[in-house]
């Protein structure tokens, strides 16, 4: 797949067109903004401050951003918008980012960190479970023919859902056990001199 | 069956997405946040422990496709090559500043691994934003 074509979003497209770099230009933006969220969180001092306001405008950004993706996805893919408002695990996912972007609005201008970063989780967390859930069951659409696109019963392969089945559970019990452990480890307002790493 | 496997590839992917996405944003906002050394360090050592746990998630997204889901892993890796190696290396690239950037004390390498840091952030942002526009748009498959 070449990086760009004609910039078009049917046919043969490549990676970057108006559509996927608009798609970029959301995460950049809603990335940036979750980010300096959690350095309000973890930090404190001039950068605590700083990161708060950058956060404030960062949010405001990401919703324009957000409301030009909307449409612009209608436009591209108008079957996704039909199927998640057909979904009760979409609405689900409609009501985590509505009760998120209250808890976000609320935290920044309250100025309760904690409750920022929970709301900005939710809110990023619960539009990907709506793409997730739109999505499904086609895993690859293919802009060349409807027929050739992915979808999860047609590449689900019978040993290896057999294989990941034994694996995956440990794995996951090992994740969530490591994730709680670290979590405390570092838990609270980091600074230089406090970091017991030492190089970071 | 095949819904609970989409659901739990899902999982993984938001779960790397939430983790490692306020990572990339720490690293992109690092300059605007951060205008001292001291200051910059204290931003690197707010994510510096725990990056390299939140990659498991990932790693733990791509087994899991390969053993559940391989034609789309096949396809992905196929068409998307270019950018899955660009990801692999601005990954590498903000690993290694991480890592690497607080064993010397010296401002031009400090400097030099923060520079590396924001850019690969920024990259990674970019790369990870039209992965997911490419992944709603669709993909050029013929077969």
């Amino acid at each position: 797949m070449p990086l760009f074509t004609d910039f078009g979003v049917g046919g043969p497209v490549g990676l970057l067109d108006w559509y996927t770099v608009s798609m970029a230009a959301f995460a950049v933006v809603a990335l940036a903004a979750h980010g300096a969220t959690y350095l309000t969180l973890k930090t404190e001092g001039p950068v605590h401050d700083r990161s708060a306001r950058c956060a404030r405008r960062l949010w405001g950004a990401a919703a324009l951003v957000f409301a030009v993706i909307s449409v612009e996805s209608r436009l591209v893919r108008p079957d996704l918008f039909s199927q998640a408002v057909h979904r009760p695990s979409c609405w689900l996912g409609f009501v985590v980012v509505a009760i998120s972007i209250v808890t976000l609005a609320s935290g920044l201008v309250s100025g309760r960190e904690l409750r920022a970063f929970v709301g900005s989780n939710g809110c990023l967390g619960g539009l990907l479970a709506i793409f997730g859930a739109a999505m499904y069951p086609e895993m690859l659409h293919s802009t060349l023919a409807p027929e050739n696109s992915l979808t999860a019963p047609g590449c689900a392969s019978g040993p290896g859902v057999v294989f990941a089945a034994v694996w995956w559970p440990f794995g996951l019990v090992l994740a969530i056990v490591y994730f709680i452990f670290i979590s405390r480890r570092y838990a609270g307002k980091v600074s230089v001199q406090r970091d017991n790493q030492g190089f970071y | 069956m095949i819904t609970i496997w989409f659901s739990i590839v899902g999982f993984m992917l938001v779960t790397y997405a939430l983790l490692d996405g306020r990572n990339f944003g720490a690293g992109m906002v690092h300059w605007f946040v951060a205008r001292t050394p001291l200051e910059r360090r204290q931003v690197i050592a707010a994510i510096g422990p725990l990056w390299s746990w939140h990659e498991v998630w990932l790693l733990g997204f791509g087994g899991t496709l390969v053993a559940v889901f391989p034609p789309l892993m096949a396809s992905a890796f196929s068409g998307l090559y270019l950018a899955l190696m660009m990801i692999l290396w601005c990954l590498i690239l903000r690993g290694v500043s991480l890592e690497v950037g607080g064993h010397i004390g010296d401002r031009l390498w400090q400097g030099f691994w923060d520079f590396v840091f924001v850019i690969s952030s920024f990259l990674l942002a970019i790369l990870f934003g039209a992965a997911a526009g490419n992944l709603l748009r669709g993909v050029p498959n013929d077969a």
